[in-house]
């Protein structure tokens, strides 16, 4: 596991990728918007495709690196790899409330309704299901070791779920567009750079609202940390 | 505060759990009756009041999304400056139980 990085001003890599993230923003705001063309059914509202799809994305980047943290942690007993857990499930729910919100504005246009049970929507359902249930599980007081384990279990839970969401549209059909294959195919040259580049801005934001969220939580655990020892020095009961 | 937190955590799970398992449209799976279907279409008086605003929408999920990222940020810098207060405060008063007197 990397250095601790409790207690320290933002670090200089830090300050670059957030410029760079910036920088990418704009350049990805231009190409969506003047570079890439108006898809000829729907209109302007698939411009939403640009950063709900890298935001899906994204929540499998969070989510994974949840899980990851929480299978190191479940090893190692290294509170380290639980706040990894942490960082990475809370971002995770994050761009889970992205996709589950913007996916709906696109489809009461697309397919009439705000919602509809198909394969990937449910199975996305059920990743943020998961998702909320650690959540819950660790807002119960400052989390002890059960409380941490059983967290940890919920995340690893999210590991096959990830690839069910990605493969439910071609396992069980639906009707998600699948405008995203091997073969290329679906999408406009012009609207594969845009999106492209949506994928490099999202990547970089969830790793660095990963990264903000591990320090904190590396923080909050020293803090608990202190209190402890607070305690049985008899110190600071009446504060 | 916390119970707070901790009852909305809880309350949104139970809301999307009941959301997951809340049985589909009865209607929409039953075949209806022929003589309970429209049987004709007829004009909308004045504008079209069915037509969905594509950009509205659009502009919605743009604004969403920073709305998420921002407040997430927001979120964590609340926490970390919490902290950080909590432990200058415990580093102090651990500083001061050492000391003889």
């Amino acid at each position: 596991m990397a250095a601790d990085t409790t207690r320290r001003s933002p670090s200089l890599p830090g300050l670059v990728l957030t410029g760079l993230a910036a920088a990418l923003l704009v350049v990805c705001l231009y190409l969506i918007f003047f570079y890439a063309p108006v898809e000829r059914r729907m209109g302007i509202v698939q411009k939403i495709f640009y950063f709900h799809v890298p935001s899906a994305y994204a929540m499998y980047v969070g989510f994974g690196i949840g899980a990851f943290g929480s299978i190191r942690y479940l090893a190692s007993r290294d509170p380290r790899w639980d706040a990894l857990g942490v960082a990475g499930v809370e971002t995770g729910m994050a761009f889970f409330t992205i996709v589950l919100t913007t996916g709906p504005l696109w489809a009461r246009k697309a397919w009439g309704v705000y919602w509809t049970w198909d394969p990937r929507l449910t199975t996305t359902l059920l990743v943020g299901m998961i998702g909320l249930a650690y959540l819950s599980l660790r807002s119960f007081g400052e989390a002890g070791e059960t409380e941490k384990r059983f967290a940890s279990g919920l995340s690893i839970v999210s590991i096959p779920v990830i690839p069910l969401i990605h493969y439910s549209v071609q396992r069980w059909r639906g009707t998600h567009p699948t405008v995203i294959t091997s073969s290329g195919g679906g999408l406009d040259a012009r609207m594969g750079v845009a999106l492209g580049m949506s994928f490099l801005l999202f990547t970089l934001i969830a790793s660095l609202l990963v990264a903000a969220r591990y320090r904190v939580e590396r923080n909050r655990e020293r803090a608990v940390e202190l209190m402890h020892r607070a305690l049985e020095r008899g110190l600071g009961e009446n504060s | 505060m916390k119970r707070a937190k901790q009852l909305l955590v809880v309350s949104g799970f139970l809301a999307l759990s009941f959301a997951s398992f809340a049985p589909t449209d009865a209607a929409a799976q039953t075949p209806e009756p022929t003589n309970s279907r429209s049987t004709a279409f007829e004009a909308v008086e004045g504008a079209n009041t069915e037509d969905v605003s594509g950009l509205g929408l659009m502009v919605a999920s743009y604004g969403i999304i920073w709305l998420v990222i921002f407040g997430f940020l927001a979120r964590v810098a609340s926490i970390g400056r919490d902290t950080e207060a909590k432990i200058v405060e415990l580093e102090k008063l651990l500083a001061e139980g050492e000391t003889p007197g």
